[in-house]
Order: C-alpha cells, then sequence, then structure tokens
C-alpha cells in the first residue's frame, strides 16, 4: 500500500518541500477522476489551483497510477476536466474534455487534435493513504 | 444597432427572420417586420387544408411569441406604401421607419385576364364573378360566396387551378375548369400526361373544358353568371375563381424606382440585391435571370442566403469563402397530390434538350401514365412525367439531378416492375450539392472533394471540411456518405466502431447479449483490441448503452462508472459553464399544481434559470455539481423521478389532452401517454427517443414527427413510426391502424427492441429505417407478422427491462458513497469560483466570458453558500 506510484512526469525534479498532500486514496474514483483545490499564502500572492486528480486502477502487473492535471477547460473557460471520460489512444491514456471532446494526453498534457492546447500537469506521488502533489513553490502553502 | 425592416411576412419573408434568428443576427439589428395580411405568416402551400379541417392557428408558420422571444417586432395588418430611398426611410400605412437594410419579400398576387363583364375590385358582383385562390382572407371569401350555392368554375387548369377546384368540390359545390391551353397543367405536362390526368380528373366529377378563352362575363339564366367562350360555347355558374398565373407583387418596387424586368418582378443579383444594393428581395417578387420561381423551396434558399449575409456583414470580417452566398437557380422539379392524383414533373419535362429522345408508358385501365427523357445518347436522364403514380419520383429525380448515369436500356426506369428490375438508389446517390452539414453549410461535393484530395478516414474529412463539428446531428449521413464514397474508390471501408473495438455496434450488442457480458471490463478483455486498454469517448458511451438496454442496472454502479459520459456519471446534463440542468420527469406533460410549486420552490431556492421545453417538462438550469444531490432529494421528495435528459434513452411521452377535455377527443391520449412514458421511461437505446400521442386526427401532439407516434381513431389506436424533427426532419410512417390498447403495447415493446438490437450507435430511428433493407415493409413482416420468429423474445427482453427500472436519482440517494463524487472538490467545500452568472429576464444565465476574470477569484469569492455566485446586474 505504500509503495509509491509512477507518474508520468518525473518526480525527482521535485525538491521534496514542495510535496502537498491535496486528499487521501479513499476519494478517488477507480477508472475517473475528481477535482481538488489548493491555494498559497498570502506571501505567495495567494494563487489557487483547480486540479484534476484521475486514477487508473491497477492491471496486472502495473501499480494504480494517479495523474494530476489542470481542472481548467481552456476550450469552453469551464473548470471541468475532472469530470471528462478517460480513454486511450495507442495506448497512451487521455482525458476527454466533457463539454467539446478534445482529447488531452494524461503524461503531459498535450492537446491531440490541437497542437497549440496544452494543459498543465503536476507530479503525483501516494504517501501511505496521502495523494500527493508536487508543485513549484514550498509546500508551506495552506491547503483546506 | 442598424434597422433592417422585412416587407411582407409571407412564408419566404418569414423564413428569413428564422434564418436571422439562428444565425445570431439579432443581436446587431434591431428588426421590423411589415406584413399587409391580419395573419401571421402562414402555410400557404397547405392552404387548401382550411377547407378540410385545419384553421388559420394551425396552419401558422411561427407565433407571436416567436418573433418577441427573437426581439423582432412584428406589424400585420399594415401595409408599406412606399419606399422613400433618398432618407432611407419606408412609408406605412401607419407611420414612417428608418431602414439601414431592406428585404422585400411581397411575394405575388394571382393574374385576373381583362374580361368584359368583370366586377370592379371590391363591387358585389366581383365578390362571385372575379374570386381568387392565394391567402386565407380569399378563402374566407369563396366560402362565403359559396354558401348555397351549386356551381363552381375556376380559371386556370395548372396546378393552382386544380386545387381551387377540390377546394371548390370540398365546399359541396360541382365544380368546372375552363382552360385556355389545349391541356391540364400545360408548363408541367405534356398532352398525354395532361390527357391522363383530365382523364382521372372527370371521372371525379370534375368539369374540364379545355381549349376556352374567355371573352365575356354577363348575367345568367340558371345561374348567376354566363361565361361566353370565344368559339361560341358559353358555360353558367354561381361564382368564378381565377387561377391564371401570377404576378410578382413588384408595385412598391416601381415607386422607389428599383430595377423591374420587362414582364414583372425585382430584378436580383446572385446575392438577391435588387439595383439598389441595400435592398433585397426575395421569394415570388424576385427575378432572377429572367425568371420568376413560383415554388417555396428557391425562396427559402434566398432567405437563408440573405440571412446568412446580413448575419455576416455585423461579424466585421468574414474571410471564409465558405460563408458567401450565391443564388445560382433552383430546380422546379414538382410531386404533388391534386384531387387525390399523383402528378410529377422533373426536369426537361417537355424533352426540349436538343436531340432528346422519349420513352412513354401508358396503362389506360389504370390511369397511369409516364414519360421519361433522355439524351440523344441515351446516357442522360434529363426528365420526366409522372401521372397517376409518383412511386417512381425520388428515383428518377436522383438520376436528374444528380447527372446518374442511365440504366443501358432506360425504359426499365418506367415499365412495370415485372418487366424488369425496379431501379432504386440508395444513400449514395444523393446530388453533390445535397447539404450534409447545414452547421458549416457543407455539402456533398465538399466532402468528396475532401476525399480525393487525399483525406480518406472519418476523422481527416471532418477535419478538413468542418462537417459534423456543429451540433454534429449530421454525423450518421456524413458516415454513410464517406463509406459509400470510400467504397465506390476501392478504399476497404473499416466498420470498427473505433480503435478499441473491431467490430459495430450491433456485433458488439449480441456478443454482450449472447454471452451475457456485464462491464465494460470484461467486454474490452474479451473482445477488445487491446485487452487492457481504457477505451475512449465512443466505445465507452456506446457500451455503456448497450449494457443498459440489455441488463438495466444502475448507471451509477461502480463498474459501470467509467464507461458512462460525463452527463451519464452525474445524471444531468452539462452547460456550457460546467453547471448541470435538472430535468425531472412530468409525465405527459401533465403536472398537478402542488408539484408545480414543488418545482419553483426548489428553483427558487438553488437560483436556477427555469424554461419550459418543447418536450411538455420544464428544466431547471445552472445547478452546480455539489447542489444536484440536494435538489434531487427534494424534487423526489415531491413525488418527481429522474426525467433521463441526459441520457440516450426515452426522453418524453407528448401528449393532447384527449377526451377527457377535448371536445374533439375519440380515445383518452392522457391515460395512452402515462401509460407508454411510465412503461418506456429510463429504456436506454443507441439514440434519443420521443413518443407522443394525440387523441384525434387533429393531432395537436405532432406524434408524426415523433420516433413513436399514436394517433388515436374510432376504433382504437394507429401507430406512426420512425420520425423525428431535428436537422433532417422526417414524418413518421404509418405502421399499424385501429389497435387495441394490449395490441399496440406489444407491438412498440417488439418496434423498440428490434431497434436497439440492430441499429448503430447514435442512429435515431429514422435513419435506422433509412438504411433497413427492405423498408417498411420489412420491418412490418418483422414486427407484425413476426416473420423471424421473434417477436416472443423481444417482448420478454422488453418486460425484463420494464421491471428492472428504477429512478436512478432516487438508487443514488439510497447509496453514500454514489454521492461522494457529487462535490466540486474532494478537499474543499466551496463551489467553484469559476461559475459566474449574470441576472437577465430576472433570470440567470452564465456570463459572457469576457466578464470573468481570467485569474480564478480567491478567498473573498469563496463563501461556501449555495446562492453565492457573483451575481452582476446587466441592463
Ligand atoms: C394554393 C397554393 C398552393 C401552393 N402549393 C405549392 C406547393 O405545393 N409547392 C410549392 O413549392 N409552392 C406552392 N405554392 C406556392 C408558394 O406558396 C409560394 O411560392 C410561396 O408562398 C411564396 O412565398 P413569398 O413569401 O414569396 O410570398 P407570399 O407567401 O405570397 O408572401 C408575401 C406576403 O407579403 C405581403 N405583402 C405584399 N406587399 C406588401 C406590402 N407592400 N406591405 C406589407 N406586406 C406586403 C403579402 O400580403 C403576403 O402576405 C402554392 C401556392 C398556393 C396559393
Ligand atoms: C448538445 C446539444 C443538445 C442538448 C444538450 C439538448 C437538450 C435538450 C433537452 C434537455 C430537451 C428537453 C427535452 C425534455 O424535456 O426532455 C431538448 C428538447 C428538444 N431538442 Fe434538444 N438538445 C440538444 C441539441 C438539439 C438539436 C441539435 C436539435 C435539433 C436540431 C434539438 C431539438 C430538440 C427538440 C425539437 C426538442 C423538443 C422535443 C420534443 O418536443 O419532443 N436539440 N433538447
Ligand atoms: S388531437 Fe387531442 S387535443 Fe387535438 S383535437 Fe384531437 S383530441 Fe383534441
Amino acid at each position: 500500500m505504500t509503495t509509491s506510484t509512477l507518474t508520468a512526469t518525473n518526480d525527482t525534479s521535485v525538491d521534496s518541500s514542495h510535496w502537498v498532500t491535496l486528499c487521501q486514496r479513499k476519494d478517488l474514483v477507480e477508472g475517473s477522476g475528481v477535482a481538488a483545490w489548493h491555494e498559497t499564502t498570502e506571501a505567495q500572492q495567494n494563487r489557487s489551483y483547480q486540479i484534476a486528480l484521475f486514477t487508473l486502477p491497477a492491471t496486472g502487473s502495473d501499480a494504480m497510477q494517479v495523474f494530476a492535471i489542470d481542472h481548467h477547460d481552456p476550450v469552453s473557460g469551464a473548470n471541468v476536466m475532472a469530470r471528462g471520460l478517460l480513454g486511450d489512444q495507442a495506448g497512451e491514456p487521455l482525458v476527454i474534455s466533457p463539454l467539446y471532446k478534445q482529447r488531452y494526453r494524461l503524461k503531459d498534457g498535450q492537446c491531440m487534435e490541437d497542437a497549440a492546447l496544452r494543459l498543465k500537469v503536476w507530479p503525483v506521488r501516494i504517501e501511505g493513504e496521502d495523494i500527493q502533489v508536487g508543485f513549484d513553490h514550498p509546500a508551506s502553502a495552506r491547503t483546506a | 444597432m442598424k434597422n433592417l425592416i422585412i416587407i411582407g411576412n409571407g412564408m419566404v419573408g418569414h423564413h428569413c427572420v428564422e434564418q436571422l434568428i439562428e444565425q445570431g443576427a439579432t443581436a446587431h439589428y434591431q428588426i421590423h417586420v411589415f406584413g399587409e395580411e391580419r395573419h401571421i405568416a402562414y402555410d400557404r402551400v397547405h392552404l387548401s387544408e382550411y377547407f378540410t379541417g385545419r384553421d388559420a392557428e394551425s396552419l401558422a408558420l411561427g407565433s407571436a411569441e416567436d418573433y418577441i422571444a427573437g426581439g423582432i417586432t412584428l406589424h400585420l395588418d399594415e401595409v408599406v406604401i412606399s419606399i422613400d430611398r433618398d432618407n432611407g426611410e419606408i412609408v406605412t400605412s401607419r407611420g414612417r421607419h428608418p431602414y439601414d437594410s431592406l428585404v422585400m419579400a411581397t411575394g405575388s398576387t394571382p393574374f385576373v385576364p381583362p374580361i368584359e363583364g368583370l366586377g370592379a375590385v371590391g363591387s358585389a358582383e366581383a365578390a362571385s364573378n372575379r374570386l381568387v385562390y392565394r391567402t386565407l382572407e380569399d378563402l374566407d371569401q369563396i366560402r362565403a360566396a359559396a354558401k348555397g350555392k351549386t356551381r363552381g368554375v375556376v380559371v386556370g387548369g395548372g396546378l393552382l387551378g386544380l386545387e381551387a377546384a377540390n377546394a371548390l368540390k370540398s365546399l359541396g359545390l360541382e365544380a368546372h375548369v375552363v382552360e385556355f391551353a389545349p391541356r391540364l397543367m400545360p408548363v408541367q405536362l405534356d398532352e398525354d400526361g395532361g390527357q391522363t390526368l383530365k382523364q382521372h380528373i372527370t371521372a371525379l366529377g370534375v368539369g374540364v373544358h379545355l381549349n376556352r378563352a374567355t371573352t365575356s362575363i354577363v348575367p345568367g339564366d340558371d345561374y348567376k353568371w354566363r361565361m361566353n367562350f370565344a368559339d361560341g360555347e358559353h358555360l353558367e355558374t354561381d361564382l368564378i375563381v381565377f387561377s391564371a398565373g401570377i404576378r410578382p407583387q413588384d408595385a412598391l418596387a416601381r415607386t422607389a424606382s428599383l430595377e423591374i424586368g420587362e414582364r414583372g418582378g425585382i430584378i436580383i443579383d446572385d446575392e438577391c440585391r435588387t439595383s439598389d444594393p441595400e435592398i433585397f428581395a426575395i421569394g415570388e417578387c424576385a427575378l432572377w435571370q429572367s425568371r420568376i420561381f413560383g415554388l417555396v423551396a428557391p425562396g427559402y434558399q434566398m432567405a437563408r442566403g440573405v440571412a446568412s449575409l446580413l448575419a455576416a456583414s455585423t461579424h466585421g470580417e468574414s474571410d471564409e469563402a465558405g460563408d458567401s452566398f450565391c443564388f445560382q437557380g433552383a430546380d422546379m422539379s414538382t410531386k404533388l397530390k391534386l384531387l387525390g392524383v399523383d402528378v410529377g414533373s422533373i426536369g426537361d419535362a417537355h424533352g426540349q434538350t436538343e436531340g432528346a429522345i422519349s420513352y412513354r408508358y401508358c396503362d389506360e385501365a389504370e390511369g397511369v401514365y409516364r414519360r421519361l427523357v433522355v439524351s440523344k445518347d441515351r446516357k442522360q436522364v434529363l426528365g420526366a412525367v409522372l401521372v397517376g403514380d409518383n412511386s417512381r419520383y425520388d428515383t428518377l429525380l436522383q438520376y436528374v439531378s444528380n447527372a446518374i448515369a442511365a440504366p443501358k436500356d432506360p425504359a426499365a426506369l418506367i415499365l412495370p416492375d415485372s418487366s424488369g428490375e425496379a431501379i432504386t438508389l440508395g444513400a449514395d446517390a444523393l446530388p453533390a450539392t445535397a447539404t450534409l452539414c447545414s452547421c458549416h453549410n457543407v455539402s456533398k461535393g465538399d466532402v468528396c472533394g475532401a476525399i480525393d484530395a487525399g483525406h480518406n478516414d472519418l476523422g481527416a474529412i471532418k477535419a478538413s471540411t468542418k462537417a459534423s463539428t456543429g451540433c454534429g446531428g449530421c454525423a450518421a449521413l456524413l458516415k454513410k456518405v464517406v463509406d459509400a464514397e470510400l467504397e465506390s474508390r476501392g478504399v476497404e471501408v473499416d466498420h470498427s466502431l473505433c480503435e478499441h473495438f473491431a467490430h459495430t455496434r450491433q456485433e458488439l450488442y449480441s456478443l454482450v447479449r449472447v454471452e451475457s457480458i456485464e462491464t465494460f471490463s470484461e467486454l474490452m478483455a474479451r473482445h477488445g483490441r487491446h485487452a487492457g486498454a481504457l477505451g475512449c469517448e465512443i466505445c465507452k458511451p456506446a457500451v455503456g448503452s448497450i449494457l443498459a438496454s440489455c441488463w438495466n442496472a444502475p448507471i451509477t454502479d461502480p463498474s459501470h462508472i467509467p464507461q458512462q459520459d460525463t452527463n451519464d456519471t452525474f445524471m444531468a446534463n452539462m452547460q456550457k459553464n460546467g453547471t448541470y440542468s435538472v430535468v425531472p420527469r412530468i409525465p405527459g406533460g401533465e403536472i398537478t399544481p402542488d408539484k408545480l410549486i414543488a418545482i419553483g420552490d426548489v428553483a427558487k431556492r438553488y437560483n436556477l434559470y427555469t424554461k419550459i421545453t418543447g418536450g411538455q417538462r420544464i428544466d431547471l438550469f445552472g445547478a452546480q455539481l455539489h447542489e444536484l444531490p440536494e435538489i434531487w432529494g427534494e424534487l423526489i421528495a415531491a413525488g418527481f423521478e429522474t426525467g433521463h435528459a441526459y441520457g440516450k434513452s426515452t426522453r418524453t411521452v407528448k401528449s393532447c389532452i384527449g377526451t377527457t377535455w377535448c371536445r374533439y377527443g375519440v380515445q383518452d391520449s392522457m391515460a395512452m401517454a402515462l401509460r407508454l412514458e411510465d412503461r418506456y421511461k429510463g429504456l436506454r437505446s443507441p439514440h434519443k427517443l420521443k413518443f407522443a400521442v394525440s387523441g384525434c386526427t387533429r393531432e395537436c401532439a405532432e406524434a408524426q414527427s415523433k420516433d413513436v407516434g399514436v394517433i388515436a381513431t374510432e376504433n382504437g389506436w394507429n401507430l406512426y413510426v420512425c420520425g423525428n424533427g431535428g436537422m433532417r426532419p422526417r414524418h413518421a410512417e404509418l405502421f399499424a391502424t385501429d389497435l387495441d390498447d394490449e395490441t399496440l403495447i406489444s407491438t412498440i415493446d417488439r418496434f423498440l427492441m428490434f431497434y436497439i438490437r440492430t441499429a448503430d450507435r447514435l442512429q435515431r430511428t429514422s435513419v435506422w429505417r433509412e438504411g433497413l433493407e427492405g423498408g417498411l415493409d420489412y420491418l412490418k413482416d418483422v414486427i407484425i407478422d413476426d416473420s423471424l420468429g421473434l417477436g416472443d423474445v423481444l417482448e420478454t427482453q422488453m418486460q425484463l427491462l420494464v421491471e428492472r427500472y428504477e429512478c436512478e436519482w432516487a438508487n443514488a440517494l439510497k447509496h453514500p458513497e454514489k454521492l461522494k463524487r457529487f462535490r466540486s472538490y474532494v478537499n474543499d467545500q466551496r463551489p467553484d469560483p469559476g461559475v459566474v452568472n449574470i441576472v437577465e429576464r430576472e433570470q440567470i444565465r452564465p456570463a459572457p466570458t469576457a466578464l470573468i476574470a481570467s485569474d480564478a477569484p480567491t478567498a473573498e469569492a469563496s463563501s461556501t453558500k449555495t446562492t453565492s455566485q457573483l451575481v452582476t446586474e446587466i441592463r
């Protein structure tokens, strides 16, 4: 249960102080997504983030995988990506926007139909029951 | 805002208004419409039905509410007297109005030849000897003149004249037709065709007098009037209706010094602009390349084009070549039923093309006549005349408008079936000019062009032509055309559902059923291309629908969650700003005051936008994810169930009030609608299903536009199937008559299950039916005569689904773990601060994106109260 999972982005680049626990394993939905909220302190300019967390169930030898990707859909302007359908194209896992059905690669957020569209992605690790996401600012940020 | 004025609220003027609304021009124009008639635009094509039961209201093409909703001011009974081009104003009987652009849709007036003895317009004589047949008012006058009389004459044996004769007949008069030419319908028919038609018509008791020029009208001996003809003969009658052709209504244009054709008509260019570029003319008043088009379809084409020009001119630049409009004339082929007799005229019906050869088939016993006109080399079909039987019309029209090579023996096209193969054409025979995607105006020719340019799969063709990327309504048609085109080019067509399954939907359905597969992952493991694949937005919802159609397990069960599209997952329709609509079921549109109040209470409490839909129920818009369970909790407590508006499933059973209140009703349509809705609610199918039940033939519930339509008869119910509205409307077809309640239900059971079994993904019953080999007769064989021995199985399967029905929201509310997803954020209580509403007409609507700050608002906007959306008033 404590193995950290593989994610598509390289988490070694993330300073260990930048990991933030966003939710618990039980909050995730297998084969689908949920959204999480994260905001920084005043000192860090009160920035807020909406993050979609997708869970691919464990299959055979592969452990469960969790991906963190921007919840904001750039095409509709609505915060809905976590409610998109999971899929794959040539074996590459994707999320499909629930409104206008663009496909985005989970590993790097690249849109498959439009080279100019790319969603932000974050590294994810699982520490015990905690689902942690690595930000590029220190984790002193307040999380609800 | 600019001012746009439309003169004339007839069929074409009305269509122009509809198109302006649709294309968004109402945001940039203040639109005023002036109509001389008292009535809002009505269906002139079906004018004659005014005498057979329809009233002005049911012939109306739109309603005053539509105009108000579109922000358009409609001035009825207000004639435009002149156009002051110098000041950019029009002058009406009541005042002046400025315009920036002007559209003339003044139509035409009946031509009354100058005959000695005609009553002066408006005189007492004119009320019986100078009647015409064009407007509802005209028909009122004819009706008044016919009261207590016995004989009526129509001058003019053309299409409209024969309709008028039929009208006189339906008023109980002995009807006569007087025609100047040597045959009936001289424009459309040749001599033999005219002769055959005359036979039919005289057999119906209508007198036909050919080669007769009326020279004078004098008081008669036995009847009120006596018509004297040039050849010395005469005919007496009580009333005379003129239908001797139409004249474009161009008087207004003349006085405004616009260019007018030699024989009348406002001259227009390919963009329908008159000699004043800010003034357009469309419909029957317009003269294009010296031609007047006396049919609605060309007028509609003009209306659509002008609307798009006006809409585009307000969007600033219109750089896409596809947006420009160019009227290119129109096909004048006609297919009619006159006095119950089929008449068809296609292309060069008279064989006027140089060297044209004709084939003729004439069956005097049955009164059937067919003429086929082909080119000198017999390779092209140029035209045709049909009398007494129009069953070949569609196929022949395809040959002509499509320039399809004629069969080796062209005569086979008109000979009876026994002497040759009856030749029919499939979907691949659509003309290149046929519009496939009306959102982006993509024709079949454009699609073929894309294929020729090397795009040989659906995705690439969609990307390059934009076809099917608007509302998506044309997806099935597009796929059909693309498949047919690729196949004809020798490209092997892949019928796989998507990259994950090498099967069609029908094959997957059988696999699911035969192997009792109950989950998506099981199906993927056994039959997917890659056992562990995740699927995609094509196969997941399709399989979800198949599983539901077969087993009807709650869609929110954990094993079903991953395959549901977001609307099914959250049991609500996602709207453009990420909020949801809530649609409780209101069976048959029947609702108690208490329930209405309950809906109102909920909408008020959660600050939802409410609208009554075309499906006879009430939609509540703007609910946020976390509010859905609470809202549904309250609705269910008030006695509602989910309306499945989010699913490809039974939507509504529309109904009229029937015998319970209506003085015309012959069956209890309300009770039947409730029974049907209760039986089929929640039924998941390849596409949405719409039903309707009418209590008598007046058909107030519009059942003939539904997948399943039921119309009451004296003896039971008539069943219609496979109709739909939407972008390609299709009338439902009569499937069975005078059924009793139980037979009606079992027939519908079988029909629906057979559709679910055999239809393609996202295929409406109409498209499914059109692709069905053997057509309606085959369907009747299978469903009614049980030719495949499937009847019992189909009924049993339906019964299982009916028994397993459970309101999905009630089920979800009973299982707290299913509700945990209904939170905007797993780690925070706040609603989505990105949802910003404004108030318009006293209700919320999503703010235009420009009003929403690009950075999501932070702490100050994070209050967690449900109605804390930022609301800005706009005026
Ligand atoms: C009985 C009948 C059957 C028909 N059957 C068919 C058929 O089967 N198929 C087919 O394709 N076509 C048919 N037609 C023809 C079809 O109805 C016309 O092509 C169509 O109505 C033309 O539309 P329009 O808008 O150009 O003219 P109209 O519908 O005539 O509308 C013009 C309107 O402008 C108003 N108007 C005129 N001048 C002014 C003014 N100065 N100020 C204000 N208002 C003004 C008029 O009062 C009128 O209401 C039929 C016509 C009739 C009469
Ligand atoms: C994403 C697109 C669409 C959504 C979300 C949508 C949603 C709906 C909803 C919720 C209703 C109310 C039905 C009810 O009360 O159950 C409805 C009705 C209707 N929709 Fe749509 N619709 C869409 C596209 C279309 C399109 C493209 C057309 C036609 C071209 C269309 C035609 C209709 C009609 C005619 C009705 C009235 C149904 C009736 O009278 O039976 N819809 N739609
Ligand atoms: S269809 Fe229904 S409402 Fe309309 S007249 Fe017949 S019974 Fe009355």
